[in-house]
């Protein structure tokens, strides 16, 4: 078992994931620094879901682990060897890594402030009415708490992602995972949701970032990491990977999505 | 015809009476099994969803087997064979447990059914949030999964107060079996039968009714509901 390392928050340590035969993840290491937004791209079918979902063990990985600080996430040493933890003992671990999903997952029978409250309600034993104002105070950051009264139906999609931006806010994590939250979205509505996510990653949030947005990643991101066929291919400042990448194939990949976007 | 209808004022008060006792029994007899169905079915729906292979396959053989056996059979199992095994149920608790049994497997589809009918994501941004999976059904999966289990809920419960009519075959002093007795008396059964269909209309009906009001209402979405 590997150490934690000094400076980094989160690490992920040879993270391999196969689904039967078929091997997805082959050997993810990387690291995100406290208060780093990071973002990972690359084609479709990469693995950038499936290593994000790993991270938080909504995907059980095949091997490898991921630590939290000097946390070990998701296993837990029973006698001499490392099992992996019910969802149930997981469930303090995963308060402090938030997500933040392509289709929201808002709670339709709740309304928007109690989207926000259940979490530290029920996850951090929270009193009612101190995370109310907690819910409200999140609200306000995504810029829609005068739709607390809303249910999630009555949004946009724009809207919507913002409170399930302020639901993962409200956990108080230590990181936030991200995995294409602009993708579901109408054109007219990514801006609004990308302009919430700039103002986190000012703030100093740490933040890893899954997205097709490569203008956003490069404006926004501290570091770019582009996958391809399971395996991280090229990394390093945003504007670097992005402006002069060293590979062909994080080359040819940005060629198409400028393209696209064209 | 005028003549049929000029039977009823002679005898309506004893008939009522007793039909009414019957009717209660019925009631009683079908509320028992449908709440034996409902704790069983939850155990089955959840065996269902279990990990354990070995959980699942038990439950779906239970279902497939009690949707097999025609309920007067399983009646009559329940009360005369089971006493030479050396356990004696009286009419209505061999009544019970058999509308139990039986109901029970159509119950389970019915939480499964409505568990199923959620997105996983549901749950995933549930756990994701740090709720445990306990936490995660009672607050998020199921007042969802509720609405849509309701309606079939009910229609179960309007099966399972018809099929207790069968217990009058077991010597259940139910409403089927009041009128059987009345109408052996009375030696006018068809009024007695008419009678007896209506006692159970005027119960089962509105249940009926009801479970479709619910059904349009929730398939028309929230807004209408919390206005
Ligand atoms: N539950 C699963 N069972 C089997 N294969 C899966 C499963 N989930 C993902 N895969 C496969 O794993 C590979 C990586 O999927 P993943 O969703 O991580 O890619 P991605 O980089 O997020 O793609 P996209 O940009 O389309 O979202 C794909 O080939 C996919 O078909
Ligand atoms: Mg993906």
């Amino acid at each position: 078992m590997s150490s934690p390392s000094d400076t980094a928050l989160l690490r992920v340590h040879e993270l391999h994931k196969n689904y039967g035969d078929l091997e997805v993840l082959k050997g993810i290491s990387l690291e995100l620094k406290p208060g780093e937004t990071l973002s990972l791209i690359g084609p479709s079918g990469s693995g950038k879901s499936t290593c994000l979902r790993c991270i938080n063990y909504l995907e059980k990985p095949t091997s490898g682990e991921i630590w939290l600080g000097d946390e070990l996430i998701g296993q837990v040493k029973d006698g001499k060897r490392l099992r992996l933890m019910s969802d149930r003992e997981m469930a303090p671990q995963r308060r402090e890594i938030a997500m933040v999903f392509q289709l929201f997952y808002l709670w339709p029978h709740l309304n928007v402030r109690d989207n926000v409250a259940l979490g530290p309600i029920k996850a951090q034993g929270m009193p009612r009415k101190q995370a109310y104002e907690l819910a409200d105070a999140m609200l306000e950051k995504v810029h829609l708490r005068h739709k607390a009264e809303a249910y999630p139906e009555q949004l946009s999609g724009g809207q919507q992602q913002r409170v399930a931006i302020a639901r993962a806010l409200a956990q108080q994590p230590k990181v936030i995972l991200f995995d294409e939250p602009t993708s579901a979205l109408d054109p007219e509505l990514v801006g609004e949701v990308l302009a919430v996510i700039r103002e986190l990653a000012e703030e100093g949030r740490s933040m890893i970032m899954v997205t097709h947005e490569v203008r956003f990643a490069r404006d926004v991101a501290d570091r770019v990491i582009f996958m391809d066929g399971g395996r991280i291919v090229e990394q390093g400042p945003s504007a670097q990977v992005i402006d002069n990448p060293r590979h062909e194939r994080t080359r040819s990949f940005l060629g198409r999505m400028a393209v696209e976007s064209a | 015809m005028i003549s049929f209808f000029q039977q009823y004022p002679e005898y309506w008060s004893d008939w009522f009476a007793r039909l009414l006792l019957g009717a209660r029994v019925s009631a009683e007899l079908s509320l028992t099994g449908f709440a034996l169905a409902a704790v069983l079915g939850a155990l089955l729906a959840w065996a269902m969803k279990s990990p354990s292979v070995l959980l699942k396959r038990l439950a779906v053989f239970f279902i497939q087997g009690m949707r097999a056996v025609p309920l007067l059979a399983l009646l009559l199992a329940l009360y005369f064979t089971l006493p030479s095994l050396g356990l004696t149920l009286s009419g209505y608790w061999a009544g019970a447990i058999g509308l139990g049994l039986q109901g029970s497997a159509y119950v389970a589809e019915i939480l499964r059914g409505g568990l199923d009918s959620l997105h996983r994501g549901q749950r995933e941004s549930a756990i994701a949030t740090g709720l445990t999976p306990l936490q995660a059904f009672t607050s998020v999966i199921f007042p969802q999964a509720i609405r849509g289990m309701l309606p079939p809920l009910l229609n179960a419960y309007v099966s399972i107060l018809k099929d207790s009519s069968l217990c009058a075959l077991i010597a259940t002093d139910e409403l089927m079996l009041a009128a059987r007795a009345i109408a052996s008396e009375s030696f006018l059964p068809m009024h007695i039968f008419l009678l007896v269909g209506l006692f159970y209309f005027v119960i089962a009906f509105p249940l009926s009714l009801l479970s479709r009001v619910l059904e349009v209402r929730f398939s028309r979405g929230r807004k209408t509901i919390r206005g």
